[in-house]
């Protein structure tokens, strides 16, 4: 509900909140690692975790049979090299872009991101029934 | 390492009453908590305590109870599942986890606190209705938050009784008292329906009296406060889990090269006969339990039983083939077929899977049932993909028995890239733990903390479940089961059977925090936003503290009558009410943190235009395909999270922009320098 006498005002023509502007720095920041995370992390298994699966040549892929032959199980997947144990896609399209931004959120947490001086930890007057609402800076919308 | 062999030992008698006693202690845990917070709130202000915790949570509080609300039971009991029926792809299925925390704490936390603390609002419908002066948009909000979160209710409340039941369904003292409560409830309407599921009605009782109780007497800080036992639960179960499970397997290099020589199994209809020695020779004869043999006659048995996730092991010459029952077969004399027509024969037809991986093959040996009974093969349904492919395990897109376009396509891991994140982040109850922190420096090292809790929780799951292919072959027929059986197995191998109860607390602690959380917003939203805001805004404190309990315990109860009786499609229910509140909130509570144009034209289009987008996206599935439920139609394969929350924002732009700016005085008040 708008108030009356209120006149609408040009976002250019106001003096912005030091605290606003370093919250869109940071929030352009987060947007950055997060559009990084997925462009490696989506690339790189694109590229290297797809399609290296293949059929055993004994048993076509996809027929049903009633009498199954297994024929010989190939020893293992060439195309499957293992790093610390898991494929390696996995370990360079997930596990160390996980592993990169868990330091680099050390970095954002106590580097980059900025303590507030609005007046965390000061109780405003909960708006309790029977309290005016504009008291707690509530516009009134009875 | 013959896993199977291990089956009778992991259920042991003090195994099973472990799982009986780390309940109980838990419980207690949380009965105390609740009454401490009460306690505590006796001397603060009731609204703001009951509903934010006075604005005070310090680092764990907040960084725990954010992580504890976004893990319910589906990251204990419904992704181990997936993991285990797709390998080493379900990686990239959750590898946005990665910047959940970074985007969904970061993104909103500093604003909406100082937003929420400038206007003193108590909820998200507060907060919207103040930021812009706005009744009408509080009434929106809160009835978006009210009809999402009661549908997710009752599933809840439905998964956390099924893993209740889970954990203690091997319990003697259990197993009797729910027999004795399905008696006594014969004949009472409604309840009475359910005595053929008496341990499931057991467990909803005792969790939905147990989160009503605790969340009605102690509110957001007992909500809080049980948070953090229930967060340090969960990563304690998978810690503890995670090097059993390397140990019992043999390192993870072992698992990933084992994984990468199995294939799928198939689905198979098996007709199971047990036959008269006079009657006709079945062609193809399996052999049992030898030993029981002889002990349950075709001629003089009416029934036999053959439980589900029994193993039938046939020999045909060298040739040797394994299934597992998927349900629980009953022989009667009522089923006949051209096969094995015969008067005094038992016959079941049965759903199963049969094994391709040969070492499993061999490996395997049969359950012990009454009788040796013969084994037909009616039907065989191979993977839609993967089929006898080895390495499929792997690699993307993972084995799938229903798709063409195996378990994850590319495009389904970008829409799933973007659905995690920004999912969790458009969580109103995810935003209403941003207005509770105490401090920003509080924000910063909770960011960092819930950062290394997802890193610890999600990749170990991951790897646990890879290797329970290796360890538990077969539970494909009932791949929900797999966290329990591995917290079992895993337990038992290392001779530490009573470890087991302490990590099955894990997926009951995650399904509690999520359940206690949603029961207080929907209670905060009829009393605080519609009671207070339309009805009576000047009740006293006192009389809002009763109607508070009252509507806590009246959801709550109503919730619990619902699942007595639940829609099947719990874990869809879940998925749709989470995405569909993320719609409907993330753009537009993001837009009037960060942009002064932002108006409430802007904002009320937003909320109804991602909302009736998402919903729409449902219900042409659901038309399209009328005997699947739940099903959203996707366009290219995007999810309708995405598409709803792109028109959300693609309308709150339009319309803001089409439409009168904001009053400046407001626009001052939220971005402007203080003077």
């Amino acid at each position: 509900m708008r108030d009356e006498g209120t006149v609408a005002m040009k976002p250019s023509a106001l003096s912005y909140d030091p605290e606003y502007v370093q919250s869109l720095r940071e929030l352009a920041v987060i947007l950055l690692l997060f559009a990084a995370c997925f462009a490696w992390t989506i690339c790189v298994s694109a590229f290297a975790g797809y399609g290296s699966a293949h059929s055993n040549s004994s048993q076509p892929s996809g027929v049903a049979s009633e009498s199954l032959d297994f024929g010989d199980l190939p020893e293992s997947l060439p195309a499957t090299s293992i790093i610390l144990g898991m494929p390696s896609w996995v370990f360079w399209g997930i596990f160390m872009p996980w592993l990169i931004i868990d330091i680099v959120v050390v970095w954002f947490c106590f580097r980059f991101m900025q303590s507030s001086s609005f007046s965390y930890g000061v109780e405003p007057s909960p708006m309790t029934p029977g309290e005016p609402a504009a008291s707690a800076g509530v516009g009134n919308e009875q | 390492m013959n896993s199977s062999l291990l089956a009778p030992q992991f259920a042991s008698e003090f195994g099973r009453n472990s799982a009986l006693l780390v309940f109980v202690l838990y419980i207690a845990a949380v009965m105390f908590l609740a009454w401490m917070s009460s306690r505590l709130s006796q001397r603060t202000s009731f609204v703001s305590e009951y509903f934010l915790g006075s604005r005070g949570l310090g680092l764990w509080a907040f960084a725990m109870t954010f992580a504890a609300t976004s893990s319910s039971g589906g990251s204990f009991i419904g992704f181990p599942s997936i993991v285990y029926n797709h390998g080493w792809v379900v990686a990239l299925w959750i590898a946005s986890y990665m910047a959940t925390p970074l985007v969904a704490m970061g993104m909103l936390g500093k604003r909406i606190n100082s937003t929420a603390r400038k206007t003193g609002a108590i909820t998200i419908p507060d907060l919207i209705r103040d930021r812009f002066e706005s009744p009408l948009l509080g009434t929106v909000a809160t009835l978006l938050i009210l009809f999402f979160l009661i549908f997710n209710l009752v599933a809840q409340f439905k998964g956390g009784s099924i893993i209740l039941q889970t954990l203690l369904e091997d319990v003697p003292i259990f197993q009797q008292t729910s027999l004795r409560l399905a008696e006594g409830l014969q004949g009472i309407p409604l309840l009475g329906d359910s005595s053929n599921k008496p341990g499931y009605l057991l467990c909803l009782l005792v969790f939905s009296g147990v989160v009503i109780i605790y969340t009605a007497y102690g509110g957001f800080r007992a909500v809080v406060w049980t948070d953090v036992m229930q967060g340090i639960v969960m990563v304690a179960g998978v810690m503890i889990m995670l090097p059993l499970t390397l140990w019992a397997v043999g390192g993870l290099r072992s698992a990933t090269e084992e994984m990468s020589r199995m294939t799928p199994p198939r689905w198979v209809m098996l007709k199971l006969s047990l036959t008269s020695p006079s009657g006709p020779t079945p062609l193809s004869n399996i052999a049992l339990s030898s030993a029981a043999a002889g002990a349950l006659h075709p001629a003089t048995a009416s029934a036999m039983e053959v439980p589900q996730n029994s193993w039938l092991v046939m020999e045909e010459g060298e040739r040797r083939r394994v299934f597992r029952t998927a349900n629980r077969a009953m022989l009667t004399s009522g089923e006949s077929s051209a096969a094995s027509s015969s008067s005094d024969s038992l016959t079941a037809t049965v759903p199963a899977i049969e094994l391709t991986y040969q070492p499993h093959v061999l490996r395997q040996t049969p359950t012990v049932l009454a009788a040796p009974i013969d084994v037909q093969v009616l039907e065989s349904t191979p993977y839609q993909y993967g089929d006898g492919m080895a390495g499929v395990y792997v690699s993307g897109p993972g084995p799938d028995a229903k798709k063409a376009s195996g378990f994850m396509p590319i495009s389904l891991a970008v829409s799933f890239f973007f659905m995690w994140t920004f999912s969790g982040a458009g969580q109103p109850s995810s935003m209403v733990r941003l207005m509770a922190f105490n401090h920003s420096d509080t924000l910063r090292r909770a960011i960092f903390t819930v950062s290394i809790y997802y890193s610890m929780i999600y990749f170990s799951l991951v790897v646990i479940f890879c290797c329970a292919r290796v360890l538990l072959p077969g539970w494909e027929t009932e791949s929900d089961r797999i966290m329990p059986e591995m917290a079992r197995v895993t337990t038992a191998i290392a001779g530490t059977p009573w470890l087991a109860g302490l990590i099955l607390a894990a997926p009951f602690a995650a399904v509690m925090s999520t359940v206690d959380s949603f029961l207080l917003m929907i209670s905060s939203a009829i009393v605080r936003d519609i009671y207070v805001r339309k009805i009576n805004a000047q009740a006293s404190e006192k009389n809002i503290k009763r109607l508070t309990h009252l509507v806590t315990i009246f959801i709550g109860g109503l919730a619990m009558l619902a699942a007595i009786s639940p829609p099947q499609l719990l874990q869809d229910i879940i998925v749709f009410t989470g995405s569909g509140l993320s719609s409907s909130f993330l753009f537009p509570v993001t837009l009037m943190l960060y942009w002064p144009r932002f108006n409430h034209q802007g904002a009320l289009a937003g909320m109804l235009g991602g909302f009736l987008c998402y919903s729409s996206l449902y219900l042409a599935g659901t038309l399209a395909h009328p005997q699947k439920m739940m099903t959203a139609f996707e366009p290219w394969g995007f999810h309708p999270f995405l598409i709803g929350s792109l028109a959300s924002l693609l309308v709150s732009l339009v319309v803001t922009l089409w439409t009168q700016p904001p009053p400046g005085p407001l626009v001052k008040r939220y971005f402007g320098r203080s003077d």
